[in-house]
Protein backbone atom coordinates (compact mmCIF):
# COMPACT_ATOMS: atom_id res chain seq x y z
CA UNK A 1 0.00 0.00 0.00
CA UNK A 2 1.42 3.36 -0.93
CA UNK A 3 1.39 6.28 1.41
CA UNK A 4 -1.33 7.98 -0.61
CA UNK A 5 -3.56 4.91 -0.57
CA UNK A 6 -3.17 4.72 3.19
CA UNK A 7 -4.21 8.34 3.48
CA UNK A 8 -7.34 7.73 1.43
CA UNK A 9 -8.34 4.79 3.58
CA UNK A 10 -7.72 6.76 6.71
CA UNK A 11 -9.89 9.59 5.46
CA UNK A 12 -12.67 7.21 4.52
CA UNK A 13 -12.51 5.69 7.96
CA UNK A 14 -12.83 9.12 9.46
CA UNK A 15 -15.92 9.76 7.43
CA UNK A 16 -17.60 6.40 7.96
CA UNK A 17 -16.58 5.71 11.56
CA UNK A 18 -19.49 6.28 13.87
CA UNK A 19 -18.98 9.50 15.75
CA UNK A 20 -18.01 8.79 19.31
CA UNK A 21 -20.42 10.54 21.57
CA UNK A 22 -18.89 12.13 24.65
CA UNK A 23 -20.42 11.01 27.92
CA UNK A 24 -23.46 13.01 28.84
CA UNK A 25 -21.78 15.12 31.47
CA UNK A 26 -18.94 16.13 29.15
CA UNK A 27 -21.37 16.83 26.39
CA UNK A 28 -23.29 19.09 28.65
CA UNK A 29 -20.15 20.95 29.67
CA UNK A 30 -19.01 21.37 26.06
CA UNK A 31 -22.42 22.55 25.04
CA UNK A 32 -22.43 24.88 27.95
CA UNK A 33 -19.13 26.52 27.03
CA UNK A 34 -19.97 26.65 23.34
CA UNK A 35 -23.24 28.37 23.85
CA UNK A 36 -22.58 30.39 26.94
CA UNK A 37 -22.34 33.61 25.07
CA UNK A 38 -25.62 33.01 23.39
CA UNK A 39 -28.28 35.03 25.00
CA UNK A 40 -31.01 32.81 23.65
CA UNK A 41 -29.93 29.78 25.63
CA UNK A 42 -30.15 31.74 28.82
CA UNK A 43 -33.49 33.11 27.84
CA UNK A 44 -34.81 29.61 27.27
CA UNK A 45 -33.27 28.46 30.49
CA UNK A 46 -34.90 31.31 32.34
CA UNK A 47 -38.27 30.60 30.77
CA UNK A 48 -38.05 26.96 31.82
CA UNK A 49 -36.97 28.09 35.29
CA UNK A 50 -39.99 30.35 35.64
CA UNK A 51 -42.30 27.47 34.72
CA UNK A 52 -40.60 25.15 37.19
CA UNK A 53 -40.65 27.81 39.87
CA UNK A 54 -44.38 28.34 39.39
CA UNK A 55 -44.96 24.60 39.71
CA UNK A 56 -42.81 24.35 42.84
CA UNK A 57 -44.65 27.32 44.35
CA UNK A 58 -48.02 25.71 43.67
CA UNK A 59 -46.89 22.45 45.24
CA UNK A 60 -45.65 24.22 48.36
CA UNK A 61 -48.84 26.25 48.58
CA UNK A 62 -50.91 23.06 48.37
CA UNK A 63 -48.77 21.32 50.97
CA UNK A 64 -48.79 24.32 53.29
CA UNK A 65 -52.55 24.73 53.09
CA UNK A 66 -53.26 21.02 53.59
CA UNK A 67 -50.86 20.71 56.50
CA UNK A 68 -52.39 23.79 58.08
CA UNK A 69 -55.80 22.12 57.78
CA UNK A 70 -54.75 18.98 59.65
CA UNK A 71 -52.16 20.06 62.19
CA UNK A 72 -53.35 20.40 65.75
CA UNK A 73 -50.92 23.04 67.02
CA UNK A 74 -51.56 25.48 64.21
CA UNK A 75 -51.58 29.23 64.36
CA UNK A 76 -54.48 31.19 62.81
CA UNK A 77 -54.07 32.51 59.26
CA UNK A 78 -54.43 36.01 60.59
CA UNK A 79 -52.97 36.59 64.02
CA UNK A 80 -53.39 39.46 66.39
CA UNK A 81 -50.16 41.38 66.55
CA UNK A 82 -50.88 44.04 69.11
CA UNK A 83 -48.05 44.89 71.47
CA UNK A 84 -49.81 43.17 74.36
CA UNK A 85 -50.34 39.87 72.56
CA UNK A 86 -46.78 39.90 71.29
CA UNK A 87 -45.45 40.47 74.76
CA UNK A 88 -47.58 37.69 76.16
CA UNK A 89 -46.39 35.32 73.45
CA UNK A 90 -42.79 36.29 73.88
CA UNK A 91 -43.01 35.56 77.61
CA UNK A 92 -43.05 31.88 76.67
CA UNK A 93 -44.65 30.87 79.93
CA UNK A 94 -42.43 32.97 82.19
CA UNK A 95 -44.36 35.07 84.72
CA UNK A 96 -44.19 38.83 84.43
CA UNK A 97 -44.52 41.41 87.14
CA UNK A 98 -46.13 44.81 86.91
CA UNK A 99 -44.11 47.97 87.41
CA UNK A 100 -45.96 49.00 90.55
CA UNK A 101 -45.59 45.56 92.08
CA UNK A 102 -41.89 45.54 91.29
CA UNK A 103 -41.44 48.96 92.82
CA UNK A 104 -43.36 47.96 95.96
CA UNK A 105 -41.05 44.97 96.39
CA UNK A 106 -38.01 47.18 95.78
CA UNK A 107 -39.15 49.68 98.40
CA UNK A 108 -39.47 46.92 100.98
CA UNK A 109 -36.08 45.57 99.95
CA UNK A 110 -37.71 42.36 98.78
CA UNK A 111 -36.68 42.61 95.13
CA UNK A 112 -33.42 41.50 93.51
CA UNK A 113 -33.05 42.90 90.00
CA UNK A 114 -31.09 41.20 87.27
CA UNK A 115 -30.15 43.30 84.27
CA UNK A 116 -30.13 41.07 81.19
CA UNK A 117 -28.83 43.73 78.80
CA UNK A 118 -25.28 44.36 77.65
CA UNK A 119 -22.50 45.86 79.80
CA UNK A 120 -22.55 49.20 77.94
CA UNK A 121 -26.23 49.80 78.53
CA UNK A 122 -25.74 48.73 82.14
CA UNK A 123 -22.92 51.21 82.59
CA UNK A 124 -25.02 54.03 81.21
CA UNK A 125 -27.73 53.35 83.73
CA UNK A 126 -29.62 50.58 85.47
CA UNK A 127 -32.17 49.96 88.17
CA UNK A 128 -30.73 50.75 91.59
CA UNK A 129 -29.10 47.68 93.05
CA UNK A 130 -29.42 45.63 89.86
CA UNK A 131 -26.79 43.07 88.91
CA UNK A 132 -25.71 42.55 85.33
CA UNK A 133 -26.19 38.98 84.14
CA UNK A 134 -26.15 38.30 80.44
CA UNK A 135 -28.36 35.29 79.65
CA UNK A 136 -25.50 33.13 78.26
CA UNK A 137 -23.55 33.65 81.51
CA UNK A 138 -26.46 32.71 83.75
CA UNK A 139 -25.23 29.18 84.29
CA UNK A 140 -21.87 30.28 85.68
CA UNK A 141 -23.33 32.62 88.24
CA UNK A 142 -26.17 30.59 89.62
CA UNK A 143 -24.72 30.08 93.10
CA UNK A 144 -23.81 33.74 93.42
CA UNK A 145 -27.24 34.85 92.31
CA UNK A 146 -28.83 32.50 94.79
CA UNK A 147 -26.61 33.78 97.61
CA UNK A 148 -27.14 37.45 96.87
CA UNK A 149 -30.87 37.17 96.24
CA UNK A 150 -31.59 35.34 99.47
CA UNK A 151 -35.30 35.30 100.03
CA UNK A 152 -35.91 38.27 97.75
CA UNK A 153 -37.97 38.04 94.57
CA UNK A 154 -35.66 37.80 91.55
CA UNK A 155 -36.80 40.09 88.74
CA UNK A 156 -35.10 40.05 85.35
CA UNK A 157 -35.46 42.95 82.97
CA UNK A 158 -34.35 44.25 79.63
CA UNK A 159 -35.24 47.34 77.63
CA UNK A 160 -37.95 47.67 74.98
CA UNK A 161 -41.24 45.80 74.84
CA UNK A 162 -39.86 43.27 72.43
CA UNK A 163 -36.52 42.59 74.05
CA UNK A 164 -36.42 38.91 74.87
CA UNK A 165 -33.28 38.92 77.01
CA UNK A 166 -35.19 39.19 80.28
CA UNK A 167 -37.25 36.15 79.34
CA UNK A 168 -34.14 34.33 78.15
CA UNK A 169 -32.44 35.00 81.47
CA UNK A 170 -35.44 33.82 83.47
CA UNK A 171 -35.58 30.64 81.42
CA UNK A 172 -31.86 30.03 81.72
CA UNK A 173 -32.08 30.38 85.50
CA UNK A 174 -35.10 28.11 85.59
CA UNK A 175 -32.99 25.46 83.88
CA UNK A 176 -30.40 25.86 86.60
CA UNK A 177 -32.98 25.33 89.32
CA UNK A 178 -33.87 28.92 90.18
CA UNK A 179 -37.55 29.03 89.40
CA UNK A 180 -40.05 31.77 90.20
CA UNK A 181 -37.95 34.40 88.42
CA UNK A 182 -40.25 37.11 87.14
CA UNK A 183 -39.77 39.41 84.19
CA UNK A 184 -40.33 43.14 84.22
CA UNK A 185 -41.24 43.81 80.60
CA UNK A 186 -39.51 46.85 79.08
CA UNK A 187 -38.04 47.25 82.55
CA UNK A 188 -35.35 49.88 82.09
CA UNK A 189 -37.45 52.41 80.14
CA UNK A 190 -40.53 52.07 82.31
CA UNK A 191 -38.58 52.22 85.57
CA UNK A 192 -36.63 55.29 84.49
CA UNK A 193 -39.68 57.07 83.10
CA UNK A 194 -41.53 56.45 86.35
CA UNK A 195 -38.72 58.30 88.12
CA UNK A 196 -37.72 55.37 90.32
CA UNK A 197 -34.16 55.11 91.65
CA UNK A 198 -31.47 54.32 89.12
CA UNK A 199 -27.70 54.01 89.22
CA UNK A 200 -24.83 54.44 86.82
CA UNK A 201 -21.50 52.71 86.68
CA UNK A 202 -19.64 49.54 86.01
CA UNK A 203 -21.07 46.14 86.84
CA UNK B 1 -6.54 32.93 33.05
CA UNK B 2 -9.78 34.77 32.58
CA UNK B 3 -11.33 31.91 30.68
CA UNK B 4 -10.15 29.49 33.36
CA UNK B 5 -11.90 31.49 36.05
CA UNK B 6 -14.97 31.73 33.85
CA UNK B 7 -14.94 27.98 33.23
CA UNK B 8 -14.61 27.34 36.95
CA UNK B 9 -17.42 29.69 37.86
CA UNK B 10 -19.72 28.15 35.30
CA UNK B 11 -18.66 24.60 36.10
CA UNK B 12 -21.55 22.18 36.42
CA UNK B 13 -19.66 20.35 39.17
CA UNK B 14 -19.68 23.54 41.19
CA UNK B 15 -23.41 23.76 40.53
CA UNK B 16 -23.85 20.29 41.93
CA UNK B 17 -21.95 21.22 45.08
CA UNK B 18 -24.01 24.39 45.50
CA UNK B 19 -27.21 22.47 44.91
CA UNK B 20 -26.34 20.06 47.69
CA UNK B 21 -25.39 22.88 50.08
CA UNK B 22 -28.43 25.02 49.32
CA UNK B 23 -30.80 22.06 49.23
CA UNK B 24 -29.72 20.78 52.63
CA UNK B 25 -29.86 24.26 54.16
CA UNK B 26 -33.35 24.92 52.84
CA UNK B 27 -34.62 21.55 54.04
CA UNK B 28 -33.17 22.14 57.48
CA UNK B 29 -34.41 25.71 57.76
CA UNK B 30 -37.85 24.85 56.43
CA UNK B 31 -38.43 21.94 58.77
CA UNK B 32 -37.26 23.93 61.80
CA UNK B 33 -39.85 26.57 60.93
CA UNK B 34 -42.67 24.14 60.22
CA UNK B 35 -42.17 22.68 63.68
CA UNK B 36 -42.55 26.07 65.36
CA UNK B 37 -44.85 28.36 63.33
CA UNK B 38 -45.48 30.68 66.27
CA UNK B 39 -41.79 31.26 66.83
CA UNK B 40 -41.25 31.96 63.15
CA UNK B 41 -44.25 34.32 63.06
CA UNK B 42 -42.71 36.22 65.97
CA UNK B 43 -39.41 36.44 64.07
CA UNK B 44 -41.21 37.87 61.05
CA UNK B 45 -43.14 40.28 63.25
CA UNK B 46 -39.92 41.52 64.79
CA UNK B 47 -38.57 42.49 61.39
CA UNK B 48 -41.39 45.06 61.22
CA UNK B 49 -41.71 44.84 57.46
CA UNK B 50 -44.88 42.87 56.72
CA UNK B 51 -48.36 44.17 57.54
CA UNK B 52 -49.86 42.36 60.55
CA UNK B 53 -52.41 40.53 58.41
CA UNK B 54 -49.72 38.81 56.36
CA UNK B 55 -47.36 37.73 59.13
CA UNK B 56 -49.06 34.44 59.91
CA UNK B 57 -49.71 33.67 56.25
CA UNK B 58 -46.00 34.02 55.56
CA UNK B 59 -45.11 32.02 58.67
CA UNK B 60 -47.37 29.17 57.56
CA UNK B 61 -46.47 29.05 53.86
CA UNK B 62 -42.86 30.19 53.54
CA UNK B 63 -41.37 27.16 55.38
CA UNK B 64 -43.09 24.83 52.91
CA UNK B 65 -41.67 26.75 50.00
CA UNK B 66 -38.24 26.34 51.58
CA UNK B 67 -38.71 22.61 52.03
CA UNK B 68 -39.94 22.15 48.46
CA UNK B 69 -37.12 24.10 46.83
CA UNK B 70 -34.70 22.35 49.18
CA UNK B 71 -35.88 19.01 47.84
CA UNK B 72 -35.89 20.35 44.28
CA UNK B 73 -32.27 21.50 44.50
CA UNK B 74 -31.04 18.42 46.32
CA UNK B 75 -32.72 15.92 44.00
CA UNK B 76 -32.40 18.04 40.89
CA UNK B 77 -36.07 18.09 40.04
CA UNK B 78 -36.79 21.40 38.40
CA UNK B 79 -33.62 22.70 39.99
CA UNK B 80 -33.52 25.77 37.76
CA UNK B 81 -36.90 26.77 39.12
CA UNK B 82 -35.73 25.98 42.65
CA UNK B 83 -32.68 28.14 42.14
CA UNK B 84 -34.84 30.93 40.76
CA UNK B 85 -37.02 30.93 43.87
CA UNK B 86 -33.94 30.62 46.08
CA UNK B 87 -32.38 33.63 44.39
CA UNK B 88 -35.57 35.61 44.92
CA UNK B 89 -35.81 34.55 48.57
CA UNK B 90 -32.18 35.39 49.33
CA UNK B 91 -32.64 38.79 47.70
CA UNK B 92 -35.70 39.44 49.86
CA UNK B 93 -33.87 38.27 52.99
CA UNK B 94 -30.91 40.49 52.11
CA UNK B 95 -33.24 43.46 51.81
CA UNK B 96 -34.97 42.68 55.09
CA UNK B 97 -31.66 42.22 56.89
CA UNK B 98 -30.17 45.40 55.46
CA UNK B 99 -33.20 47.50 56.40
CA UNK B 100 -33.13 46.26 59.97
CA UNK B 101 -29.37 46.50 60.32
CA UNK B 102 -29.64 50.14 59.27
CA UNK B 103 -32.59 50.66 61.59
CA UNK B 104 -30.47 49.08 64.30
CA UNK B 105 -33.24 46.78 65.51
CA UNK B 106 -32.02 44.21 68.00
CA UNK B 107 -33.80 41.14 66.64
CA UNK B 108 -33.11 37.46 66.11
CA UNK B 109 -32.38 36.40 62.55
CA UNK B 110 -35.01 33.66 62.38
CA UNK B 111 -33.03 32.23 59.49
CA UNK B 112 -32.21 28.67 60.46
CA UNK B 113 -33.91 28.51 63.82
CA UNK B 114 -36.92 30.17 65.34
CA UNK B 115 -35.35 30.65 68.77
CA UNK B 116 -35.57 34.24 69.95
CA UNK B 117 -32.29 33.72 71.78
CA UNK B 118 -30.42 32.88 68.60
CA UNK B 119 -28.43 36.08 68.82
CA UNK B 120 -29.10 39.41 67.19
CA UNK B 121 -28.62 40.06 63.53
CA UNK B 122 -25.36 41.65 62.44
CA UNK B 123 -23.53 42.24 59.17
CA UNK B 124 -22.23 38.69 59.21
CA UNK B 125 -25.77 37.46 58.61
CA UNK B 126 -26.02 39.68 55.57
CA UNK B 127 -22.68 38.41 54.27
CA UNK B 128 -23.83 34.84 54.74
CA UNK B 129 -27.07 35.58 52.93
CA UNK B 130 -25.22 37.20 50.04
CA UNK B 131 -22.89 34.20 49.68
CA UNK B 132 -25.91 31.94 49.47
CA UNK B 133 -27.44 34.34 46.97
CA UNK B 134 -24.36 33.97 44.75
CA UNK B 135 -24.54 30.19 45.03
CA UNK B 136 -28.17 30.13 43.96
CA UNK B 137 -27.38 32.46 41.07
CA UNK B 138 -24.66 30.10 39.90
CA UNK B 139 -27.08 27.18 40.01
CA UNK B 140 -29.71 29.23 38.23
CA UNK B 141 -27.33 30.11 35.38
CA UNK B 142 -25.09 27.07 34.97
CA UNK B 143 -26.58 23.97 36.56
CA UNK B 144 -26.45 20.95 34.27
CA UNK B 145 -28.43 18.67 36.52
CA UNK B 146 -25.62 16.30 37.51
CA UNK B 147 -26.82 13.43 39.67
CA UNK B 148 -30.35 14.62 39.29
CA UNK B 149 -33.50 12.56 39.28
CA UNK B 150 -34.46 14.15 35.97
CA UNK B 151 -31.20 13.00 34.37
CA UNK B 152 -31.34 9.50 35.83
CA UNK B 153 -34.79 8.98 34.44
CA UNK B 154 -33.70 10.06 30.97
CA UNK B 155 -30.76 7.67 30.89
Amino acid sequence: MTFQEGNVIRRQREITAPEEKPPYWKEAAILNIQTMSKQKVFQERFAAGVKQAALLAIISLALGVSFQAVRSDKIPWVGSWTTLSVTTQSLQGVADISLSEAFALYRDNRAFFLDARDPWSFKEGHLAGAVLIEPPDAGKQVSEIRKRAGSRQIIAYCDGAECHLGVDLAKALEKQGISSVKVLINGWSRWREAGYPIEKGNP
Amino acid sequence: MKTKIMAFCSSPVLSLAFRVILGSLFLYAGIAKIVDPMGFALSIYNYKLLPDGLINVAAILLPWLEVIIGGSLLLGIGATGGALIATALFSIFAGALTINLIRGLDIACGCFSTAASGGSINWFYLLRDLSLLLMSLQVLLFDQAFFSVTRLRKK
